[in-house]
């Protein structure tokens, strides 16, 4: 029944994008961790996806039969280094590292992984709703 | 008698097994929309219905006589021989095919969501529609062989 596949697609695709809500929610936790030292400071993270496919001869289009988090990658972009004397953190010549986390650019992640997850929770109920009437034929 | 009666859902039950396949499809579109180098797919339904019915008409009469049972269909060389259907054609695996039209975005994935939300939306309608298919004809024989006992 093809229709049972459909929640497994849709909860791995649910599953991954909880999985980049979580990334998301620890850069913007993390946006102003500072540190004395420029490799101890805290880099963002990102989520990379994969599509788990149906066996097929190569080059054939498959069909996707899970979606899962393949691998959760560290920005390697410089940290910033401020000026702040001050800074209970800061070094001898008076500077601390900030992440290199863009609080904007995490927003926005946020935003669209919300909306795919919306979207994945809707394609389950209405496979559900489909498996329901099928449950239901002939009995009118 | 009886396999006549079931023949003219035939048509109708296929179709329904497509629909769930394409909606499995879309499914697989919509839950990779940010997975890199995913490339959308889907299959031709009315290719898939004709492969799948040996080219029957709606009501269990072949449109093409000469395709009859299908090309999976068993030959018949004793009169006691039953022909039985087979499985005529391709499978839908084997139909699966590339979505074309869509440029890849800059991660390699080339699901467009809007189209396949749109799609998605279609194909639950037309699920629906050979359900009810199936519901009208079997309340029909319901009817027909309850109307002596009135």
């Amino acid at each position: 029944m093809s229709l049972f596949n459909s929640f497994k697609l849709a909860g791995g695709a649910m599953q991954a994008q909880t999985t980049r809500l979580n990334t998301v929610a620890s850069n913007l936790a993390n946006v102003d961790t500072a540190a004395a030292k420029p490799n101890e400071v805290y880099q963002a993270r990102k989520v990379v996806f994969e599509a788990v496919l149906q066996k097929a001869a190569p080059g054939k289009a498959a069909l996707a039969e899970n979606v899962q988090v393949k691998d959760i990658v560290e920005d390697k972009t410089e940290a910033k280094k401020m000026f702040d004397p001050k800074h209970p953190m800061a070094d001898e010549d008076g500077y601390v590292y900030m992440p290199n986390v863009n609080a904007v650019e995490e927003m926005v992640d946020m935003l669209a992984a919300s909306r795919s997850y919306q979207t994945n929770a809707e394609v389950m109920n209405t496979a559900k709703q489909l498996m329901l009437k099928t449950l239901n034929m002939g009995n009118q | 008698m009886l396999d006549k009666l079931t023949d003219s859902m035939q048509f109708s039950a296929e179709a329904l097994k497509l629909r769930a396949r394409r909606q499995e499809v879309l499914t697989s579109n919509i839950s990779n929309v940010d997975t890199p180098n995913y490339k959308a797919i889907d299959f031709k339904f009315e290719d898939a219905l004709k492969a799948a019915t040996g080219e029957k008409g709606p009501m269990g009469t072949p449109a093409n006589p000469s395709l009859g049972n299908g090309a999976g269909a068993l030959a018949v060389t004793h009169k006691g021989h039953i022909t039985g259907k087979g499985n005529a054609g391709q499978s839908t695996a084997e139909m699966l095919q590339f979505r074309r039209g869509n440029n890849a975005a800059i991660d390699g994935n080339s699901v467009d969501i809007e189209r396949e939300r749109a799609a998605f939306a279609e194909n639950t309608v037309k699920y629906e529609a050979a359900l009810r298919a199936i519901n009208g004809r079997i309340s029909t024989l319901k009817q027909a062989m309850g109307s002596g006992n009135q």
